[in-house]
């Protein structure tokens, strides 16, 4: 399996090159699932965000969607056997995770926002 | 394939740079399949807090949408900083899992699974509420 350039093989994924529990394959696939949910929450921040004329969140949750989303298709982590260099999965899970506190951060805002406009009315 | 060297990072003849160190510093390069399966699990857990954060955001929109009460965006405000901790503790969780992993350790328990499955069952309970009263009131 040939690494493209500034990108290296993942060592699990070459050692499991012909794993018949497809189990890089599987682990893709489940990076795929979460950078998808991740984009489509990321849409719903934007979402909620024009809807409550918060513009910065609106631009915060497009920004992030449209990241998300060539992260996503630009950095798969194993089944296509490279990753750019630094990536490991420590640092991808890190920032996937800080990404749905991120979005968690914003979504409350959206509610606290709504929640002093509904008191207001 | 379990007994490859700790210097994987860039092959078997090279340092292993990864991080964290507190993680990859600990004993040796486990069986490259416990360490994608523990993987995927953190990626399970990650969806969940974002499947939270989501239907956080899907309540304050349907709030401002229906013109709700203000009592749901309470609840949704809590449902996102629910998300958020589940975004945490999977983090926290792979870590702890991958040093019991690379150690020969036996595995530790989900730390926050019983949590979420309460808060879970309390918001259910406290929405159930909130539509038997509407109803009742119409």
């Amino acid at each position: 399996m040939s690494a493209r350039p500034g990108r290296r093989p993942d060592p699990r994924v070459v050692a499991l090159a012909d794993d018949p529990g497809l189990q890089p394959q599987r682990t893709a696939q489940a990076w795929q699932r979460t950078g998808a949910v991740a984009a489509t929450g990321a849409l719903a921040v934007a979402f909620v965000g024009a809807r409550l004329d918060l513009v910065v969140l609106g631009v915060a949750g497009a920004v992030l969607a449209v990241g998300v989303a060539v992260m996503t298709v630009w950095v798969i982590p194993a089944g296509r056997g490279d990753r750019p260099a630094r990536l490991s999965a420590a640092v991808l899970l890190a920032g996937t995770a800080a990404l749905s506190v991120l979005l968690a951060v914003l979504g409350a805002v959206a509610g606290v926002a709504s929640l002093t406009r509904a008191l207001g009315r | 394939m379990g007994d490859e060297p700790s210097g994987v990072d860039g092959g078997p003849d090279q340092p292993d740079t990864r991080r964290p160190r507190s993680v990859y510093g600990v004993g040796t390069e486990p069986d490259p399949r416990f360490s994608l399966a523990n993987e995927r699990t953190a990626l399970a857990w990650v969806r969940t807090s974002l499947a939270l954060v989501a239907g956080g955001v899907a309540v304050t929109s349907l709030a401002s949408l229906a013109d709700l009460p203000a009592f749901l965006d309470v609840v949704a405000v809590l449902v996102c900083l629910i998300g958020a901790a589940v975004a945490v503790a999977s983090w926290l969780s792979w870590q702890r899992t991958e040093r019991a992993i690379r150690a020969g350790r036996p595995l530790p328990p989900p730390i926050v699974l019983r949590v979420l499955v309460v808060a879970v069952a309390v918001l259910a309970l406290v929405m159930a509420g909130y539509a038997i009263s509407r109803v009742a009131g119409a």
